[in-house]
């Protein structure tokens, strides 16, 4: 007793799901190639112990040739609510997240409703069926087309994969859960396969049946109406979702029950929490379970109170006796499908892959991402349809402004582009964790003590003035935080490297086929196992010790960022230490397809994807559809057909093991269907007792009769109901009323009637042929250069070497497109002022038009990974070649090793041959750089439809699909947006990123910087004053030490010459003439490189400040630092500053999987002595800094600690040079083109392209850099994001506030005894007088004092003077 | 893939947009910040300019002296450019500046006009005309601080159209600085109109012994109160000769005067007195009152040249 399914006595909510039935009769079944073109779906677990993939294969076509494996009938398939599909990220007990999936009913009870005449009232005839989806039981090898597997081996069976899902009477079910061992624990996704549920082959007789006895007596002439209804609960109560929604009260269970799986009663009137209760207690009352029941009691129709009876006798038996209370605690899925129209078994009801009929296939748009290949499509579309004869230009230009508004970055459209496009550009790649480090941020008053005043220091600025012991300490902890990301780094890669030699283990001792190999092939593999086991153990030990001495560090640490010993008082309270995340690893992801045309369907999308307004409407037990008001006819009364009437009528099946809303169900479904029309037009004349001759008799000149018009006005009003209540301006519960129904109808997701064969497109099956640049990526970059966004090429042919066809199957993704389009509408509502008239037509047109695109996106999944010898496979990882193994001691250690960390992927081992590989076999491609051609595209459906997407006219097999609309990414001129291949830009496949760190300035050793300002990489400043012509030249803390300044010769002989000198600053007692007298080795190096240009006169110094000037035209004016009005003044402060630049792979480098080069550039006899493979010293360049890049704040650089060449930043190639001199000469300002020329006449300069190189291996590449504080410094590759940096805050704020300029002024007329002189009201910083005394020698500094009385006249007479102005920040109160 | 931003001539576009070429018909609209364009007004009006650069010596501008100057347009559009270099960081600023500098001008310019009025929290006329010569005088005097309320009028075309006061401020207790929109024919300095005040009048202040008053009217004898008393049938005022004592400098003998007045009516046809035995303190009041005296300073003389000493 205590093992059968409990039955529930409280409410239920009632969930409507979707459900599908294809049709098939006998012409249709896909005998060779006969019938409907249909593909295999199945997940063959049997794959996981053999050699393959467990997935089904791409481009297969499923040819069966037995009816006993091909059942004509109706083959129904239903679609589980979105909240049971949706996993939900959880952390295990070791931290690490993983996605639950929660599991789903498990009981399925299909009822069909068969009319064999929906004419003449024939009651309809009603059989039930029940499924045990998690039923497991022996599986055929091969398996048969109607077997569905799951991996788990049960009692007596030979093979560690069972058949799942089982069917039987509703008569035979006797409630028994079955025994573990022979169940499945059942979820949405399947093992290690994420679209288990969503298709047929998978899940027959879990979440479909197929009812193979269907009337052959049907004809077209003479058609059966099937209606089926299918109710879903669960087995064991204790999975059900429903029963964790919590809540004290109703509303609280109802706003869970909303938050939590997107259910929802409604909150009006018609329909909310309160009254789904009241409706459960009428329910309650009527059926007898309000207190004791008693059947003599229950004033309900026979059937429906031998139904409760029945229920209760097993309830007692079964059930468990507790109040259930008002809130329900399981839900019952339910699903109709009505107007199921059968025509017999003799006949074809073909395919539904709408595009089947009319001989046309999908158009395809290839972009970058999901939202390129959509903004693509769209604007060509927008191109295709305007009526302005928009070009093929404009289709780009378009398609980013989409793109840019689907990232919320329309306005930025105009403002900066370039940030924009290197969004976009980043859009393109997956970021993954790179690690931590730790930061120090200031405590603020009110985290420890609300009563501690606030520190005061530079406050606002984030000036972490740490002293010598806490820098260091951080330093250190900064130090071992790196190294253990870098050993995490490699255990992650060394453990799925580790899993695909495990696997390659797995495939030589197969269970049931064995992989040959060589010898020498299975001792590398043994080998390389054995050198990457002990590696990670020797890692894994490593991190652990890490782990602890960070711990440790940590915890000091924290101590002295808190001790009032340590601290200055007005910094209390003290600091705080954080972990951060560093900037992630980048991989490419691969090309994404949208196919337009494929017809979308919503029903995999959450009920809010689909209604922006509405989530699911669910019910509870007692609000369901109870009875159907027949209206006045032929002067008779109307008649309300209630269960009784129908009842009378109908047999219902007759069983006690099921839920106690069934029977409530039913008669909803029977009142519903359209087929039931006829029906009750004869219950509306019997008990109006009108004689059938009466009913039946033609009248009129349609020689109708009242029965047949009776049933076109009962049909009407059901189908009212369906109508769109906000159109009709009406609430659906009013047309509910108004149709003569009583009850609340479920939602439209959960009644369909059915018109035609269904369509859900699930897979894309895509085959590429791959023209890489240079086979096996020796040269991967040959050919393409650097361009303004991403790389160009100018080959634009494909040669044939070294091509190789690529495949996959990826599951399609409706959801991507349809949130792009939904976002698309508010468009209208966005300003586009901004653009031109024939752009903004264009995107008003396809705002209006975003509901009508037909779009499905998905990735040529796995086509980066094949380039690199990788799978994507089902994952389980199979233990049983170890088991097996004569190894053991070997593969155990090896298999602890890996942990609970399997790959998504598994080796392509290629041919086991290894001699003579011919060079184009077996590739591998690290960085990836070519052409690719779409040769196939098939849109497979949940069912298994195909539809090709190319027809036989369109060329054979293996030739290209030659009309594929590409997003500007992929080509090189815009005659080449519809062709029949595309440039695939080179990336590297593997996690990678470009780093941009910066290096304390003060020290000649590589000290990485962190948040203490004592690691300031702030070498000194410089300012380029345009008053003086000169270049200012201060210490990293501000302090004036001169200035490199343009001088005129001396020499009479040379007079009319110009170079340059050194002036010490202002008040330094430096003789004239003698050399700077900088403490920093690189910004003295600078200058000192600079001044030696003076020997060949001024022309470098004049390059550079003419450099520096055609980048500042792009800069954003003013920023954060600058607030004290120096910079408006003289010039920007630009900051000499240490860094190095580098790219560098996480963990590992990509290794070759095939046979052959098993363990290749780790594997040494089983020692794992890692070197680089070839392309990780492949050069290729990086660009530092974009003159157009509004935030830019990088001016130029020396890399290398060489000061001889300015690198000037990308874009400033001295535009400005004529206009700088002319502006200079004061001369009267008529522009003409010829005024802007580019290209520099000092070699001081380099000349573009401006940019440097590198490779993956990391080697840094030394930068001095001068930045602008209010920029960031970014760093771009093409190949990889954009990635950027930006300096402490602390030292610049530091430096700016002590930051002195000075100006040579003279003559000026003032007083003898003091400097009198107007000064700005706006500027809160110093002015001091500076003045020689005589040429040895300076005179006191005297402060400016303002002229306030402007109208005194002085009595002694005012003296001529000259001299140096100077502007500091500080004021008085600071300076005391 | 290219940028939407054309590099190669970003520079020039650029450019050629701010400059003032062929495409000059094409350059928006300057819409100057109003509260810059008021600065830069009151700028060219000087301002803060210290007295000093204006007058580099005392010497040039003597107590009790007065100089009268032409402001050269030229000078006060530098002292603009020296304002509007701040915040030229690069040639970018550079070429705007030089492109709009006219518009900042005249914006300048029209500014300008308002400038006394926002001062004054009055309400801006419409300027007829923006731009034209200003002139100005400054005047260092112990007039100045004698006579706070010191009103400057400066017309031209024989006193009828006054011209516009851009400027009228007191620099220090001894010093006033005036600009005229226009170049004016004559310039008064009127006493402080808002003020009543015994005294002798003003065309006899420098002539000692004709210390003398002219008489009025205190509402008898149909001589309406107030109204100067002629004779000659309105061709000479009556006139009393005003005695000092003699023992202070400056001071009246009230007593004497008093008689001479009285002695004056009762010489008259009609007394003015009427039946009044004595003049009384209102009879007195009413003839020492005097009101806001003028002085003019032609620059022009009647044939409509300039004085010498006015060039």
């Amino acid at each position: 007793m205590a093992n059968k399914m409990k039955v529930w006595p409280g409410p239920r909510v009632l969930v409507p799901m979707a459900t599908d039935v294809l049709l098939i009769g006998e012409r249709d079944i896909p005998i060779n190639n006969g019938g409907i073109p249909m593909s295999s779906t199945k997940t063959n677990y049997f794959n996981l112990f053999f050699t393959g993939n467990a997935e089904s294969e791409p481009f297969n076509k499923l040819s069966v040739n037995s009816q006993n494996e091909f059942k004509v009938g109706a083959h129904m398939m239903w679609t589980l609510p979105y909240s049971l599909r949706q996993g939900s990220q959880v952390k295990d007990d070791n931290g690490s997240t993983t996605t639950d999936f929660p599991f789903t009913p498990n009981r399925w009870l299909i009822t069909r409703f068969e009319y064999s005449n929906i004419k003449n009232g024939t009651a309809p005839k009603v059989i039930s069926k029940i499924i045990a989806s998690d039923t497991l039981s022996p599986s055929s090898f091969p398996p048969k087309f109607s077997e569905s597997l799951y991996p788990k081996k049960i009692e007596g069976s030979q093979t560690p994969v069972s058949q799942i899902g089982a069917h039987m009477d509703l008569s035979d079910w006797d409630g028994s859960p079955g025994t573990e061992q022979n169940t499945a624990q059942i979820k949405a996704v399947g093992p290690g396969v994420v679209s288990w549920s969503v298709v047929y082959d998978n899940i027959q007789n879990v979440y479909s049946f197929v009812d193979d006895s269907l009337s052959p007596e049907a004809t077209s002439a003479n058609p059966y109406n099937y209606t089926y209804s299918i109710m879903g609960w669960y087995q064991d109560p204790n999975q059900d979702l429903v029963q964790k929604i919590k809540g004290e009260n109703a509303l609280e269970f109802a706003t869970n029950l909303k938050n939590n799986l997107g259910w929802d009663f409604g909150t009006d009137e018609d329909n909310s929490i309160e009254t789904a209760i009241e409706a459960w207690n009428i329910w309650k009352e009527t059926h007898g379970l309000n207190g004791d029941f008693n059947p003599d009691n229950l004033k309900l129709p026979p059937q429906v109170k031998a139904a409760i009876v029945a229920w209760h006798s097993y309830w007692e038996a079964n059930g468990e006796a507790t109040d259930p209370g008002n809130l329900a605690k399981q839900m019952l899925c339910h699903s109709m499908v009505g107007t199921v129209k059968w025509i017999g078994p003799k006949t074809a009801y073909e395919s539904g892959n709408p595009l089947a009929s009319k001989l046309e296939v999908p158009k395809i748009t290839v972009g970058s991402t999901a939202i390129d290949a959509v903004s693509t499509y769209i604007a060509k579309q927008i191109q295709e349809n305007s009526e302005n004869g928009n070009s093929l230009a404009d289709v780009p230009v378009i398609s980013r402004a989409l793109s840019a508004f689907q990232k919320d970055l329309l306005e930025d459209y105009t403002v900066d582009p370039i940030r924009v496009e290197n969004l976009l550009h980043a859009s393109s790649f997956s970021r993954n964790s790179a690690g931590t480090q730790w930061i120090v941020t200031r405590l603020t008053s009110d985290t420890n003590n609300q009563d501690t005043k606030p520190p005061t220091t530079f406050a606002g600025r984030q000036s972490i003035p740490l002293n010598q012991e806490q820098t260091a300490a951080l330093t250190q902890l900064n130090g071992n935080q790196k190294s253990l990301n870098a050993i995490n780094l490699n255990l992650e890669t060394q453990r799925a490297e580790l899993f695909r030699l495990l696997y390659k283990q797995n495939l030589i001792e197969g269970i049931v086929n064995t992989v040959k190999v060589s010898d020498s092939t299975k001792g590398a593999v043994l080998e390389s196992i054995q050198a990457l086991t002990t590696v990670i153990k020797t890692n894994h030990d490593k991190a652990g010790r890490l782990v602890q001495t960070i711990t440790q560090e940590k915890t000091a640490l924290q101590k002295m960022l808190v001790d009032e010993s340590m601290i200055p008082e007005v910094d209390l309270p003290g600091y705080e230490l954080k972990e951060v995340d560093l900037t992630g690893y980048s991989a490419p992801i691969d090309p994404i397809i949208a196919i337009a045309g494929a017809q979308l369907d919503t029903k995999f999308s959450s009920a809010v994807a689909t209604n922006s307004n509405a989530p699911l409407a669910v019910r509870y037990t007692g609000q369901e559809i109870s009875s159907f008001l027949v209206p006045a006819f032929l002067n008779k009364p109307s008649v309300t057909i209630t269960a009784a009437e129908l009842l009378s009528k109908i047999q219902m099946p007759d069983w006690n093991i099921i839920p106690k809303e069934v029977m409530g169900l039913w008669i909803e479904n029977v009142l519903l269907d359209y087929s039931m029309a006829a029906v009750m037009a004869i219950i509306f004349f019997e008990k109006n007792q009108v004689p059938d001759s009466v009913y039946n008799a033609k009248s009129g000149t349609d020689r109708t009769t009242p029965l047949e018009d009776l049933t076109q006005r009962i049909g009407y009003r059901q189908t009212l109901v369906w109508e769109n209540a906000d159109s009709l301006e009406h609430t659906t519960q009013a047309l509910v009323s108004a149709a003569g129904f009583k009850g609340i109808l479920p939602a439209k997701a959960g009644v369909a009637f059915r018109t035609k064969q269904p369509w859900t497109p699930v897979f894309m099956d895509w085959k590429v042929r791959w023209y890489p640049t240079s086979i096996n990526a020796v040269n991967p970059f040959d050919g393409w250069s650097l361009g303004e966004i991403d790389y160009v090429t100018s080959n634009t042919s494909l040669e044939k070497d070294g091509s190789i066809l690529l495949w996959g199957r990826t599951i399609l993704n409706p959801n991507v497109a349809k949130s792009i389009q939904n976002r698309l509408k508010p468009l209208e509502d966005q300003s586009l002022d901004e653009f031109p008239d024939w752009m903004q037509t264009g995107l008003e047109w396809a705002s209006r038009q975003a509901g009508s695109f037909d779009l499905l996106t998905q990735s040529l999944s796995g086509f980066n990974e094949q380039l690199i010898t990788k799978l994507s496979a089902a994952t389980s990882f199979m233990s049983s070649g170890a088991g097996h193994s004569k190894e053991q001691d070997l593969l155990f250690p090896a298999m602890k090793a890996l942990a609970t960390e399997y790959e998504s992927y598994i080796p392509q081992v290629g041919t086991t041959s290894c001699s003579d590989i011919p060079e184009n076999e077996q590739q591998y491609a690290p960085i990836r750089s070519g052409h690719l051609e779409i040769i196939n595209l098939n849109v497979v459906d949940g069912f298994g439809q195909v539809m090709f997407g190319k027809l036989d006219r369109d060329g054979g097999d293996d030739s290209p699909i030659v009309n594929v609309l590409w997003s500007e990414t992929f080509y090189s001129s815009l005659d080449k947006q519809i062709n029949s291949f595309g440039n695939i830009n080179p990336r590297v496949l593997q996690n990678t990123r470009v780093n941009i760190d910066l290096i304390r300035a003060d020290t000649t050793q590589i000290e990485y910087t962190n948040s203490s300002d004592l690691t300031s990489p702030i070498c000194g400043w410089v300012m380029a004053n345009h008053l003086d012509n000169s270049l200012m030249v201060f210490t990293s803390e501000g302090t004036n030490i001169g200035a490199v300044i343009k001088v005129q010769s001396e020499d009479v002989e040379s007079r009319g010459n110009w170079s340059i000198r050194w002036d010490s600053a202002p008040g330094l007692d430096n003789p004239l003439g003698a050399p700077p007298d900088i403490e920093n080795e690189f910004l003295s190096g600078f200058i000192n490189a600079l001044l030696q240009t003076g020997f060949e006169g001024s022309l470098a110094f004049e390059n550079l400040m003419q450099a520096i000037d055609s980048t500042l035209w792009t800069m954003g004016t003013y920023g954060r630092q600058q607030t004290d009005n120096l910079s408006l003044l003289v010039g920007r402060p630009i900051a000499v500053v240490r860094g190095e630049v580098s790219v560098t792979i996480a963990g590992n480098p990509i290794y070759k999987q095939y046979w052959c080069n098993t363990g290749d550039f780790y594997n040494e006899n089983g020692t794992y002595k890692p070197q680089d493979p070839p392309y990780m010293s492949i050069s290729f360049p990086l660009r530092i800094g974009d003159a157009f890049l509004a935030n830019n704040g990088i001016l130029g650089y020396f890399p290398n600690n060489k000061y001889d060449v300015f690198y000037p930043v990308y874009g400033a190639e001295g535009q400005t040079q004529n206009l700088m001199e002319l502006l200079r000469a004061g001369k009267d300002f008529r522009f003409n083109p010829e005024m802007v020329i580019t290209g520099f006449k000092s070699d001081y300069i380099k000349e573009k392209p401006v940019q440097i190189t590198t490779q993956l291996n990391g080697t840094p590449t030394p930068l001095t850099m001068l930045v602008d504080p209010n920029g960031v410094i970014p760093v771009f590759s093409g190949c990889l994001p954009c990635v950027e940096t930006n300096l402490p805050n602390g030292p610049v704020s530091k430096a700016l506030e002590r930051l002195t300029a000075s100006f040579r002024v003279g003559p000026i007329l003032l007083p003898p005894e003091n400097v009198q002189m107007p000064t700005p009201d706006e500027v809160t910083g110093k002015w001091s007088w500076k003045q020689r005394k005589d040429t040895v020698s300076w005179s006191p500094d005297q402060e400016v004092q303002d002229r306030v009385h402007l109208g005194d006249l002085h009595s002694n007479p005012l003296r001529i003077k000259e001299g140096w102005l100077t502007l500091s920040r500080k004021d008085k109160n600071q300076e005391s | 893939m290219k940028s939407w931003v054309n590099k190669k001539t970003f520079h020039e576009r650029l450019a050629k947009s701010m400059s003032d070429d062929s495409t000059h018909s094409d350059l928006p609209d300057l819409q100057l910040d109003p509260e810059v364009a008021q600065w830069l007004g009151k700028l060219s009006l000087l301002y803060g300019v210290p007295l000093e650069y204006l007058v580099p010596d005392s010497r040039m501008l003597p107590p009790e002296s007065i100089r009268f100057f032409y402001l050269d347009k030229n000078w006060t559009d530098r002292l603009l450019d020296g304002a509007l270099s701040v915040g030229v960081l690069s040639t970018k600023e550079q070429i705007f500046n030089k492109t709009f500098f006219n518009k900042i001008y005249q914006a300048t310019d029209l500014a300008q006009q308002n400038t006394r009025a926002l001062i004054r929290n009055k309400i801006p006329e419409v300027p007829t005309h923006i731009g034209g010569t200003i002139t100005g005088l400054l005047i260092r005097s112990r007039v100045v601080s004698d006579y706070p309320g010191l009103e400057i009028k400066g017309t031209t075309n024989s006193g009828e159209n006054e011209l516009k006061i851009l400027r009228m401020d007191r620099l220090s207790d001894t010093l006033i600085i005036c600009l005229f929109d226009g170049k004016p024919d004559k310039v008064e300095f009127i006493q402080p109109s808002e003020g009543l005040h015994f005294g002798i009048p003003q065309f006899f202040i420098n002539e000692p012994n004709r210390n003398a008053i002219l008489l009025r009217g205190l509402g008898f004898n149909g001589i309406s109160g107030g109204d100067q008393i002629t004779t000659n049938d309105g061709k000479d005022n009556v006139s009393v000769h005003v005695p000092l004592t003699e023992t202070a400098k400056g001071v009246l003998d009230i007593t004497q005067l008093v008689e001479n007045i009285t002695d004056k009516f009762k010489s008259l046809p009609k007394n003015p007195m009427g039946d009044l035995s004595e003049l009384g303190a209102g009879g007195f009041a009413i003839q020492m009152v005097v009101t806001q005296q003028i002085q003019e300073y032609m620059l022009k003389t009647s044939e409509g040249e300039t004085p010498d000493d006015c060039n």
